[in-house]
């Protein structure tokens, strides 16, 4: 590369083909990794019981969501309850720890940050059609090991870049960018103990965001939900 | 060669596992993170700034001499490190016009002056920030200038002025076409000659300038100029060039700095350094020019400010020029004033301004000394404390607990900190210890109130730290010497003595060089010469600006050359001092200064260039033979890392390689208990060497960027924390590295290790007094007190590790969740236990029920049984929490607050119990609403449980206090207390002891 630059005094910059190609073989990996799209894309419905554990203390919670309509988390923590709605135009939230004792409308800006996690199937599974474009930044190291780099941004405007485990393709850390006033405001989460369920998808049974641990320890497949409980009232 | 290397360390032995070593890096150990205490107190040089909005928030990208990227979303009131991962000198910034998310980064500052870093080419990011792609351009060096085509996004134009200190190819004016994917060089003079500036037309972008620039610096010497500095002009976007002459300067010209009018762009503007500099006005597209002012605060020192000339966006004769102090024209540029009415005046030495186009009253100003900026167009200033870029020269401690930090800075003073304070290691936590620039300070090696401490050149000075009164000590020039010469970053070095006065006092050592070596046994008041001139004393490579072939001259001793520049004591004997010059020499005496051996010869057998700086001398504390040495040649346009080290006392040297290394060395430290364990600090990059120097592993885990410009290290004798001096990141701390020490030492091919416990001696970091909250800027962490469990795992654990923490009665007390990483992983003990079950029922948001369930009361001293559960592996170690009786934590009265804890903690789980077996019954109850007399009984129940708690609190304002909430504040008094209660504070609890019996009683009466 020196010796063009010396001759023609041309420098053909260092910046490698970095083609959406790649970025699909490493979605592509990933989705049979965790069971294949044809599996995920039958699930409609989800209920997850497990607990948030901080400093020794286990708050149990229950998540239930059906796909692309809602979702509601119920937590209870010294009696005082936990409630979260996402709609796909509304949302609430009620947390008397942080001082909401009953349930309030979140802002727009909130909710927009929140709507991807109506999809129930995995964000990878069909991204074309959930309207997500896909950029693959490369092999990077991260605490040492290297991964490969996937920045997903949805259609509702979330970024997120994704770090896959070479070996097993599954998704090691995700790092989200949102948006609160104008301020971009990063997060990271770290998926661990991976397990496969009855209907042969795999899902991370723990989520750990630092200061704090997420415990899954019961995933219900197509559950019957009663959707009164997004109606926020 | 790896024969000579295996032989060499075979006495050492091999405390690593060979199987380990490829796959080993830091990360392994990245628990090991270093608390950064900045500070932002004088932050430090600004090369780049440029703003844009984003969803109605002001955006600022920040470029820095040598602490990277800084990002802020709300006009610069907080601020991010956004470039971490990458080379930290940064020359120049480009945001794409309608995108603030697309900025392009040029690494190499071009404030040309004998410190500059030296950058590894052009950088882009598309998403703000989080992620970055190298485009090129790597051996430019310094770039100054990127501008983009205001008509096509695509274009950009790059100028390079290229490397500072040697003749190359990789300079000029790079253009791309493709978003910078390929670049073409359209404006090349020689190998002497770069590109330090351009300007394009805002509607007729075809209209391109560049300032062509030949420059040169040797270690004695700086040229500004030549024939190949000029000014050109194209018209077709860099195709054909026309060599601008018209109305300029005769003969040799030097930098040259343009700005075209924004709102009037026939108009431009260019000042020119020639043998008479001045700010010259063109009116016709920059075809012909003329002359509008000399004056001197435009003109001076265009190699460190030639970089900004600024014309507000919207009105054409308000100009402004940043240089040496604030300059603003409201004439086109005819006449300039430079007065600061109100506010602070901002820090000396100008590198970059960004006006807000939609509010140009509004500016920022990049200086040597941080952020500053302006609701006023620059009449009135405001500093930004919150960028921690300051850019440390060396570092030292003292023995004080807390123990300080002593560090000076470039263009920014000497100062001194606490390593730990309440609250964090804030802004005000820093105090100024005079100078201008500040290079060396340390405390007496005997009395640490007494410090010493300089400005460039050796001006050296005494400080009484008990009077706070500063006097100088520069050694006098006597007869029958020569010339001093002192160096820009002159050695002032304390160590201890073995001798007595003649009255029988202990006595220290403080020692300076300029190309003699001095010492003084009285705190710098008298001073022997203890050596003949340890330089080569070349006259061909001394400074002599006075024949300086320079456009402009300067002289700030930045170039004096020919001294001496590094000197260590041995610490136990005095008579051994080795003194490294400027210039290549390693001068050893055994005898106190009465003869000197010149070890040059092994170095350069070695490898080494002869005449490369001997930057830093470290005498193992385990092997009286072995000297390693770093050294510097990059003021000869070679940037190699040259670390060598001997066994033999300087006879024979070997070099130590690795793939990992960039960037000149400044330092190498050995550890002073385990022998294998090496750092190495380079201008890019911290290293550390668990095999002796066998392998090297740049440091990405520990905290710092990844290319940080490492200057100085040290080693804490009493805490065993590593101290780091950073040049544009501030110090860091890497506290205690014991368990890096038993880390090396023990078998990691082993899949899980729990390494032993340290004993824990009862100690509580001090609360108060705490900086005022709106004064802290920009604030480093304090130290972390509390036993701490390290383990090892050889691989991630893909579940959560638990702990768990036992009594000496075999009771388990705490559980706690440790992290999975790769390699040492971290967990503190709060030497809190389990907190209670509290009762249930009511708002309790943000009141002492919601905190007591949250919080456990503190263990008393013991012993206490760790089991750690990593998926099939567990391993137990004990932890011995030992009492601190001189601080008035002895057994008895941890053992007494222990239990006057628990005495309330007792009580919150008694109603907890309570509360539950009301609402149990009240729940059966609730389903017999026919029967008159439950229905009775279940309202007084309800009434009885209103007495409990607080079940009318709807808000955290509303302090509704009942039994539960009585129980609460005083458990949560208890929690937080550092004593034990008094006797009559203690009855306290017996009265609700006294309480809890009755209601329990009542209760019977009610079920």
């Amino acid at each position: 590369m020196k010796k063009i630059l010396l001759s023609v005094l041309v420098v053909f910059a260092a910046v490698a083909g970095l083609s959406a190609q790649t970025a699909d073989e490493v979605i592509n990996k990933y989705i049979t990794a965790i069971g294949g799209a044809d599996k995920w894309s039958k699930i409609l419905s989800l209920k997850v019981e497990g607990q948030i554990e901080v400093q020794g203390l286990a708050i149990p919670f229950t998540m239930q969501a059906v796909h692309m309509k809602g979702m509601r988390v119920d937590a209870e923590f010294q009696g005082n309850k936990i409630i979260d709605i996402t709609t796909p135009t509304k949302g609430w939230s009620q947390n008397p720890l942080m001082g909401k004792s009953s349930l309030e409308a979140i802002t727009a800006e909130e909710l927009k940050s929140k709507l991807d996690e109506l999809d129930v199937q995995d964000e990878f599974v069909n991204y074309k059609e959930k309207g997500s474009t896909v950029e693959f930044l490369g092999k990077e190291e991260e605490e040492g090991t290297s991964y490969n780099k996937v920045k997903l941004t949805t259609k509702n405007g979330n970024e997120k870049t994704y770090y896959f485990d070479l070996v097993t393709n599954l998704i090691y850390k995700e790092e989200t960018t949102t948006k609160q006033q104008g301020q971009e405001v990063k997060a990271s989460v770290k998926y661990l103990d991976y397990k496969t369920l009855e209907n042969g998808i795999k899902m991370a049974f723990k989520s750990d965001m630092g200061m704090m641990m997420m415990v899954t320890n019961k995933v219900t497949i197509n559950p019957t939900i009663d959707e009164t409980i997004f109606s926020g009232n | 060669m790896r024969y000579l290397i295996a032989v060499l360390f075979s006495g050492i032995g091999m405390l690593l596992h060979a199987q380990n070593i490829p796959s080993f890096n830091t990360a392994q150990f990245q628990v090991m993170g270093a608390r950064a205490l900045g500070p932002s107190t004088m932050s430090g040089r600004i090369t780049a700034i440029e703003g844009v909005y984003a969803d109605a928030q002001l955006n600022l990208y920040v470029g820095t001499a040598g602490g990277g990227i800084w990002k802020s979303q709300n006009g610069g009131q907080s601020f991010a490190p956004i470039f971490d991962k990458y080379n930290q000198s940064i020359g120049a910034l480009a945001v794409e016009p309608g995108n603030a998310r697309v900025v392009y980064a040029g690494t190499g500052e071009s404030n040309m002056r004998n410190s500059v870093s030296i950058g590894e080419g052009l950088y882009k990011t598309t998403d703000g920030g989080s992620n970055w792609q190298k485009l090129g351009l790597d051996s430019t060096e310094h770039i100054s200038k990127i501008v983009l085509d205001p008509a096509d996004k695509k274009v950009l134009y790059v100028s390079a002025p290229g490397p500072l200190f040697k003749a190359s190819k990789h300079r000029g004016l790079y253009k791309s076409m493709d978003a910078g994917k390929t670049w073409e060089k359209i404006l090349y003079i020689n190998e002497n000659t770069g590109c330090s500036d351009i300007a394009i037309h805002p509607t007729k972008s075809n209209i391109v300038f560049a300032s062509t620039w030949e420059f040169r610096r040797k270690p004695f010497s700086f040229v500004s100029g030549g024939a190949g500095s000029a000014l050109y002009k194209s018209n077709d976007g860099g195709k054909s060039w026309n060599k601008i002459t018209k109305g300029l300067p005769e003969g040799n010209l030097g930098r040259i700095v343009i700005a075209i009018n924004p709102s009037k762009p026939s108009q431009v503007l260019a000042i020119v350094e020639a043998k008479e500099s001045g700010l010259y006005q063109s009116n016709d597209e920059g075809e012909t020019w003329t002359k509008l002012t000399s004056a001197t605060g435009l003109t001076a020192r265009p190699f460190y400010f030639s970089t900004t000339l600024v014309i507000d966006p919207k009105d054409a004769k308000r100009v402004y020029r940043p240089a040496y102090d604030f300059n603003y024209s409201n004439d086109g540029g005819s006449t300039f004033s430079n007065t600061v009415i109100g506010g602070v005046a901002p820090h000396a030495d100008h590198h970059a301004l960004w006006v807000n186009p939609t509010n140009t009253d509004m500016l920022f100003l990049g200086t040597d000394g941080g952020v500053y900026l302006s609701y006023n167009k620059g009449i009135t200033w405001e500093f930004l404390n919150n960028l921690p870029v300051p850019q440390f020269y060396h570092v030292s401690v003292d023995n004080q607990s807390p123990y300080n930090i002593y560090g000076g800075l470039q263009d920014n003073n000497n100062w001194m900190v606490p390593n730990t304070a309440p609250g964090g290691v804030s802004s005000t936590d820093w105090k100024a210890l005079g100078g201008g620039d500040g290079f060396w300070v340390q405390p007496d090696a005997l009395d640490e109130k007494i410090v010493y401490a300089e400005s460039q050149g050796g001006e050296m000075y005494r400080i009484n730290l008990r009077t706070g009164l500063s006097t100088g000590i520069k050694p006098k020039l006597q007869a029958g010497e020569e010339e001093h010469r002192w160096n820009w970053n002159t050695p002032i070095v304390t160590a201890k003595s073995n001798s007595k006065s003649a009255t029988g006092k202990a006595l220290s050592n403080l020692y300076v060089g300029a190309q003699y070596l001095f010492r003084s046994r009285d705190n710098g008041k008298n001073w022997e010469r203890i050596s003949p001139d340890l330089t080569t004393n070349n006259k061909a490579i001394h400074n002599k600006s006075e024949n300086s072939e320079s456009v402009t001259g300067d002289n700030t001793s930045a170039e004096n050359h020919g001294t001496i520049f590094t000197i260590v004591q041995h610490p136990q004997n005095e008579n051994i001092i080795w003194v490294g010059t400027d210039d290549g020499n390693l001068m050893f005496t055994n005898n106190g200064g009465k003869t000197w051996t010149n070890k040059n010869a092994g170095i350069t057998k070695a490898g080494v260039p002869a005449q490369a700086w001997i930057s830093s001398i470290e005498l193992s504390a385990h092997n009286p033979n072995r000297i390693f040495v770093t050294l510097d040649h990059h003021m000869y346009g070679d940037n190699h890392t040259y670390v060598v080290v001997t066994n033999d006392g300087g006879n024979s040297f070997t070099k130590f390689e690795s793939e990992e290394f960039s960037g000149f060395a400044h330092i190498i430290r050995e550890d002073i208990k385990t022998p294998s364990l090496l750092f190495l600090g380079t201008e890019s990059g911290f290293f550390i060497s668990l095999n002796a120097g066998k392998t090297w592993m740049r440091s990405k885990y520990q905290n710092l960027p990844w290319y940080s410009l490492v200057r100085d290290i040290k080693i804490h004798p009493a805490t065993n924390d590593l101290v780091i001096a950073t040049h544009g990141r501030g110090v860091y701390i890497i506290d205690n590295i014991q368990p890096l020490r038993e880390m090396v030492q023990s078998d990691l091919s082993k899949p899980f290790l729990f390494y032993p416990i340290q004993p824990f001696k009862y100690e509580f970091g001090a609360q108060y007094p705490q900086s005022a909250p709106n004064l802290i800027g920009y604030a480093g962490a304090s130290k972390s007190l509390a036993p701490t469990f390290y383990y090892y795992l050889k691989e991630r654990s893909n579940d959560i590790v638990k702990i768990e923490i036992y009594n000496s009665e075999n009771k388990k007390i705490k559980d706690l969740n440790g992290s999975g990483l790769k390699g040492l992983n971290k967990v503190y003990w709060t030497l809190t236990s389990n907190p209670p079950r509290v009762a249930k029922g009511g708002f309790i948001a943000q009141s002492s029920v919601q905190a007591a369930g949250f919080l456990g009361p503190k263990v008393p001293a013991g012993k206490y049984r760790v089991v750690i559960k990593a998926g099939k592996d567990s391993s137990v170690q004990i932890l011995s929490v030992l009492p601190n009786p001189t601080v008035g934590l002895s057994d008895a009265a941890l053992q007494k607050m222990y239990q006057q804890n628990m005495r309330l903690f007792v009580l919150e789980e008694q109603l907890a119990t309570m509360v539950d077996t009301i609402d149990a019954k009240l729940s059966v109850w609730g389903n017999q609403t026919t029967n008159d007399e439950i229905s009775k009984k279940r309202k007084s129940l309800d009434s009885f449980k209103r007495e409990l708690i607080e079940l009318n609190r709807k808000s955290i304002f509303f302090d509704e206090q009942k039994f539960r909430r009585k129980i609460s504040d005083f458990y949560l008094d208890m929690v937080r207390a550092l004593e034990p209660l008094s006797e009559s504070q203690e009855k306290g609890i017996n009265v609700l002891e006294a309480e809890m019996k009755v209601f329990q009683d009542r209760l019977k009466s009610l079920l």
